[in-house]
């Protein structure tokens, strides 16, 4: 077993190498999820509780994260993203599917086993208000997984408190004070500083700027982005903010009600956005320019997200997709789901009619370490 | 550029606000002067705290008192002066003349009562009607914010509705007494991105219908970029900068405003390595400190400005800012991004 502090990265970190000057290998995921189901019950009557549905949260969603990679997952609200992050925490049960961490099936390991790896999965919450006991000090709300997994002793505890606090810019002798004297900002550094206190590989970020002021979002972003090449993190960042997702991952996996629409390289998915649902998503993204804004011309998507607990048949977004309706609602669509398949270059896309020859793009995005293109909105015409 | 006394449609003076706290009095709006033309969209832009929605509670006399206090200041709307009126007469003007539309849609409606009967008490609020005319007056409202199956949403209750329609409701409900002004406090923010762009699309096209003012509050310059004619900036109860749209995305004045800008990841932009981050977290609005509440986050601080409050001033073509750096200095900032 691992030492508490400086743990050793694992096995995972060798075998990478073999991946190295091989572009095409692919590297030991650190985290493999493949076929997670989490499905919620929907039951009526308080004695005797029939099962009368399921809101299927997460459906089928497989995906792997390479050591040291941060993997963008981005959706609106309802489409299962939160439930993905808090199955990999174990939060929530999965209710199929596994979840492999470095090679090792959590949910069929023995319980100390489990704990073990589990450790080495964190989470940093949404809310820095509510995700801090307000009647725990600073010192204890860090410590607290140490606690659970019964890491060091108290003396060691200390140190390491400190040493978390010290890694998010905060002062350690903040420890006797509680949550309610710290602005929003400070928490969610505190949130994680709790999250690094146990030395972990993998920190799920459940949109970790979200509730945060645009001023103080910056600071979490580059903090993050730090802590990631200082301690060579690998991140699961969950955002509904395609340009913070943009900033700080490296592949981006979209998810609509419960599937995977497309995964692929941030560049790819951002260039060359292939699944309609995405295209869209993209093309409804506000920028900070007057003269874009004015002459933006998508048309919004209609109607709204479709309830998980009774999903459309066939492709889940068929019932909002203008690509289907540009082919003249095509059969297939309502019958058929579709399924990830590779477009090229391990950009995946779950479209029967996605086309990678099509060349628009739908939204003013720049193109890395390029000059901003002149004509940045280059819509299709109706 | 309309001038002062040009007879605007609203006309906000000398406007302070104050809340008392167990821990003191919270200054949550500080001496803030702005005014609206007919038909013309002005979005206030700040972060919370920065006192943009007590701003308008205020002007809607919605300021919950206690702990709220309108302290002082003056508020023309048509003539009169709306800090003065009786209550009868301003609960007269409010979802006639002034709506507001607010963030969370689901917590603005009622849950027990249908969308039917409330839009319906929207409507009969300022006029009597029988009612078989209220009803198509409900129906007509419902088309014009894009709902259809008029019937089936107006005998639904709240909780059966999707967060977007409850917010079309909404505005159905705001238009209903043909306002002059809308004020639109964040009403998107709580919505998904595609629906969001839905709702942008429908206030603007019910703007130009029914020549409406709009006041924007929001805490994202993207979405007002294409939306507003003016743009103001808050921070700490104050106004800091305002201009019209485009010199103030082009040219920001305001220290501040250029953070605000800069600290915001941009997909029209190239990705950079690190994101321009503003140092601190905003102040607190209960020991209110001399000089510039910006001044501790300031990158531009001159002595000067822990010691005077700066006033707001005309740098040219109704471009304002309340800030005692050197022009020039600001603008150097701004280029150096620009190259870096």
């Amino acid at each position: 077993m691992t030492g508490p502090m400086g743990v050793p990265r694992g096995p995972s970190n060798g075998r990478t190498a073999i991946a190295i000057g091989e572009t095409t290998a692919i590297p030991v995921p650190i985290l493999d999820v493949d076929a997670l189901e989490v499905h919620f019950r929907i039951t009526r009557g308080v004695v005797v509780q029939r099962r009368v549905g399921a809101v299927r949260a997460v459906d089928g969603v497989s995906f792997t994260i390479r050591p040291g990679e941060v993997l963008g997952l981005v959706g609106e609200s309802g489409s299962g993203k939160t439930t993905t992050g808090r199955a990999i925490v174990g939060l929530v049960k999965p209710t199929g599917g596994t979840i492999r961490f470095e090679g090792h099936d959590i949910e069929a390991a023995a319980p100390a086993e489990q704990r073990a790896l589990r450790r080495r999965i964190q989470i940093v919450f949404q809310d820095p208000y509510s995700s801090l006991n307000p009647r725990m000090t600073i010192g204890n709300i860090v410590a607290d997984p140490l606690r659970v997994h019964a890491i060091g002793s108290e003396k060691t505890r200390r140190e390491r408190v400190a040493e978390s606090l010290r890694l998010v810019g905060l002062d350690p002798s903040i420890v006797n004070r509680y949550p309610h004297q710290f602005s929003g900002g400070q928490r969610q550094r505190i949130g994680v500083a709790r999250a690094l206190s146990v030395s972990p590989a993998l920190v799920v970020c459940d949109e970790p700027v979200s509730a945060l002021d645009v001023s103080i979002q910056a600071q979490i972003l580059n903090l993050l982005a730090d802590l990631r090449s200082t301690l060579g993190l690998s991140y699961l960042f969950i955002g509904h903010d395609l340009a913070v997702v943009r900033h700080i991952a490296d592949r981006v996996a979209v998810m609509y009600l419960g599937r995977l629409m497309e995964l692929a390289d941030r560049d790819a998915i951002y260039r060359r956005p292939l699944h309609p649902y995405t295209r869209a998503l993209l093309g409804s993204v506000h920028v900070p320019d007057p003269a874009i804004e004015r002459r933006r011309q998508v048309v919004p998507l209609v109607g709204d997200i479709p309830s998980p607990s009774a999903p459309p048949p066939g492709c889940r977004f068929s019932s909002r997709c203008p690509l289907r309706a540009s082919l003249g609602d095509p059969e297939r669509c309502a019958t058929e789901e579709p399924t990830l398949r590779d477009l090229g270059r391990g950009h995946l896309v779950a479209c029967h009619f996605a086309d990678p020859s099509e060349p628009s793009i739908p939204a003013p995005v720049a193109l890395d370490g390029a000059e901003a293109t002149s004509t940045p909105v280059q819509h299709e015409a109706p | 550029m309309s001038g002062p006394g040009a007879g605007h449609l609203l006309e906000v003076r000398d406007l302070r606000t104050e809340f008392a706290t167990d821990d003191g009095v919270v200054h949550a709006v500080n001496g803030v002067s702005f005014h609206v033309d007919d038909g013309e969209t002005l979005a206030i832009v700040g972060e919370s705290g920065s006192g943009k929605s007590v701003t308008m509670l205020s002007v809607m006399r919605l300021v919950p008192q206690p702990p709220g206090r309108i302290v002082s200041g003056e508020v023309r709307f048509e003539g009169r002066d709306l800090l003065t009126l009786r209550e009868d007469e301003m609960r007269a003007l409010r979802g006639s003349r002034l709506a507001m539309i607010f963030q969370e849609p689901l917590s603005s409606l009622n849950p027990v009562f249908s969308i039917g009967s409330q839009l319906g008490e929207a409507i009969t609020a300022h006029q009597r009607l029988p009612r078989p005319a209220v009803r198509d007056r409900s129906r007509e409202l419902l088309s014009m914010v894009n709902i259809p199956g008029a019937d089936r949403v107006l005998a639904a209750y709240p909780h059966q509705l999707s967060g977007g329609m409850c917010q079309r409701v909404m505005l159905a409900m705001a238009i209903a007494g043909n306002p002059s002004i809308l004020i639109a406090d964040e009403p998107t923010t709580a919505l998904d991105i595609t629906t969001q762009l839905q709702l942008l699309e429908l206030v603007r096209r019910l703007q130009a219908q029914l020549r409406m003012a709009v006041i924007w509050i929001t805490h994202d310059l993207g979405v007002v970029a294409g939306l507003a004619d003016r743009v103001q900036v808050m921070y700490a109860g104050r106004i800091v900068e305002t201009s019209d749209v485009e010199a103030l995305y082009a040219d920001p004045v305001h220290p501040y405003t250029l953070g605000l800008l800069r600290c915001i990841p941009r997909l029209d932009e190239a990705r950079p390595e690190r994101l321009t981050s503003i140092p601190g977290s905003p102040p607190d609005l209960i020991r209110p400190m001399a000089g510039c509440a910006f001044a501790p986050r300031c990158g531009l601080r001159l002595e000067r400005c822990t010691v005077d409050e700066p006033v707001l001033e005309d740098v040219g073509e109704g471009h304002l800012r309340a800030c005692w750096a050197q022009l020039l200095d600001v603008r150097v900032t701004q280029a150096v991004r620009g190259v870096a």
